[in-house]
């Protein structure tokens, strides 16, 4: 052979580079020599379709990826001296055992983590037991961390040296979503929703007109934002959790003068929305308008299952996706990046 | 017909449309409507017959796809789904012959992936690098510089440092 690979000119070995969506074919590459090395960066990871964690505890963090049929286990640093709380985008929250108002933000691919400002606010008898969180796989790195503790909501970036309170508070993560300085939640009782501002509310908007059906259940509303638009997710549910419908609704916001309202939409596009911790990753060139969704329910009356379904919003059909984190610990989505912090 | 001429001399008629699946070829014709001989100094003979041999068959099958749409739309019968029928089979028809034309020995994919950059021939372009990745697709590190004939000029140190950041992907 008379050529030499390593000479390719750098802007056609990115091109090369960026048909390497296996996360470890893209590293390998880049680790054969220095040209190789220097002319590409991490940020051109083609972009990734979002892996399941396996919530289980011990020094490998298993994950699975779902377009390549396979487990990645990963020694991360949370296994010595941090508690994982769960992941947010390409990052997990950890806390420091025996310190509970200190957290970080953790990539597991690359073990560098970010700390994030002590929580001085929190109840030092409920906490960390009744924390919860909201940040979709999305999330990236100069995002707001979003936290929720009792009746309390906060935010803060990475850099940031405190956390900021948003009120009035409230505890449901599931129930909110958080866009350019503005959180979005819907009331429990009522499916009103509500817009926020960090300190006050500026608009409560009726819930859209939902199907009851005969056997199932409705569940929902819960918000994503995707491409800068609110969605509302609801379902009904059959009694066997085998049969769904979904009724995704988008937030119009008026001319400045009318209020914000619901409207109704028979197709996301080519965009996706992963259900549980419910986000929404949109063009990654994969299967568009479907919902990715995980389920918890029981087999054989043994022991609890984790399943993930794909619903096509076309057809109306859902579709069991394997995964091999069938049983034991919770699963959830986790969005690989190799991005430093 | 143009003439295209490769680095060393060698001189291709070719149908306007075959070069104008090339953008740069199709800028200068665009440019100078009366062109009819072209250099190009990059691109030697054996490497030019390779590259117009897929512009004539890229060329060949739009033709004909465009020839049988009309025949369908003149002759008004059938259903709409049979052009649909046609171009999916014709597509998947192209994509193994695709295949099949990109079985080459890893020096001439190089030229050929150098040739559709400096042509700007995007579907050749896609083509050749996506024949680059699936080669390296599964292989390790040392696999992939055992079989592009790549020289590791990292120093020990440096390696381990590259593999002590994602660990996990070299085991």
């Amino acid at each position: 052979m008379e050529r030499n690979w390593a000479d390719l000119p750098p802007e056609l070995y990115i091109v090369i580079l960026k048909k390497l969506p296996e996360i470890c074919d893209f590293v390998r590459c880049r680790a054969v020599c220095k040209s190789w090395r220097t002319s590409s960066s991490v940020s051109d990871l083609p972009p990734q379709f979002p892996w399941i964690l396996k919530r289980s505890e011990g020094p490998y963090l298993e994950f699975y990826s779902i377009i390549f049929n396979k487990v990645y286990a990963i020694r991360a640093r949370c296994s010595s001296g941090k508690r994982l709380f769960g992941p947010a985008g390409g990052y997990l929250l950890t806390g420091q055992e025996g310190n509970a108002d200190s957290f970080s933000l953790l990539n597991p691919l690359n073990n560098r983590d970010v700390p994030l400002p002590v929580l001085h606010d929190c109840d030092p008898y409920l906490f960390p037991l009744n924390i919860c969180w909201f940040n979709p796989p999305s999330f990236q790195i100069h995002d707001y961390m979003l936290l929720f503790e009792y009746g309390i909501s906060v935010r803060c970036k990475p850099g940031d040296d405190r956390w900021d309170i948003i009120g009035p508070g409230h505890e449901c993560q599931y129930r909110c979503c958080y866009f350019k300085g503005f959180l979005f939640r819907v009331e429990c009782e009522t499916g009103v929703t509500k817009i926020m501002d960090i300190s006050k509310e500026l608009y409560v908007i009726p819930p859209p007109k939902y199907e009851i059906l005969s056997n199932m259940s409705l569940r929902g509303p819960y918000f994503v934002e995707s491409c800068g638009e609110i969605l509302a997710i609801c379902y009904n549910e059959s009694k066997k959790r085998m049969a769904y419908k979904f009724y995704i609704h988008r937030l119009k916001f008026g001319n400045g003068k009318e209020n914000p309202y619901w409207v109704k939409l028979s197709s996301i596009g080519d965009r996706i929305i992963l259900f549980f911790d419910f986000t929404l990753v949109t063009g990654c060139g994969y299967k568009g308008n479907c919902i990715y969704f995980i389920n918890k329910g029981s087999a054989f009356h043994l022991c609890d299952v984790h399943v993930i379904y794909m619903y096509d919003i076309e057809n109306g059909e859902t579709v069991l996706i394997y995964t091999p984190f069938i049983r034991g610990f919770p699963i959830t989505w986790f969005m690989p990046t190799l991005n430093h912090i | 017909m143009i003439t295209l001429t490769s680095s060393d001399g060698v001189q291709f008629d070719v149908r306007e449309a075959v070069a104008k699946e090339s953008q740069i070829i199709r800028d200068m014709i665009q440019d100078d409507c009366v062109i009819t001989n072209i250099p190009l100094a990059n691109v030697n003979h054996k490497i030019l017959s390779i590259v117009l041999e897929y512009c004539q068959m890229h060329v060949d099958k739009t033709e004909m796809e465009v020839n049988a749409s009309k025949h369908q739309t003149t002759t008004g019968e059938g259903s709409s789904s049979v052009p649909v029928a046609l171009k999916v089979s014709s597509n998947k028809n192209l994509n193994d012959w695709d295949k099949e034309f990109i079985n080459v020995d890893l020096d001439t994919l190089y030229d050929l992936i150098l040739a559709a950059n400096y042509l700007n021939i995007s579907g050749l372009l896609n083509l050749t690098t996506q024949a680059a990745a699936d080669i390296i697709k599964g292989k390790t590190t040392e696999e992939i510089r055992a079989t592009f004939n790549i020289k590791n000029d990292f120093t020990p140190e440096e390696e381990a440092a590259i593999r002590k950041e994602n660990p996990w992907a070299f085991e």
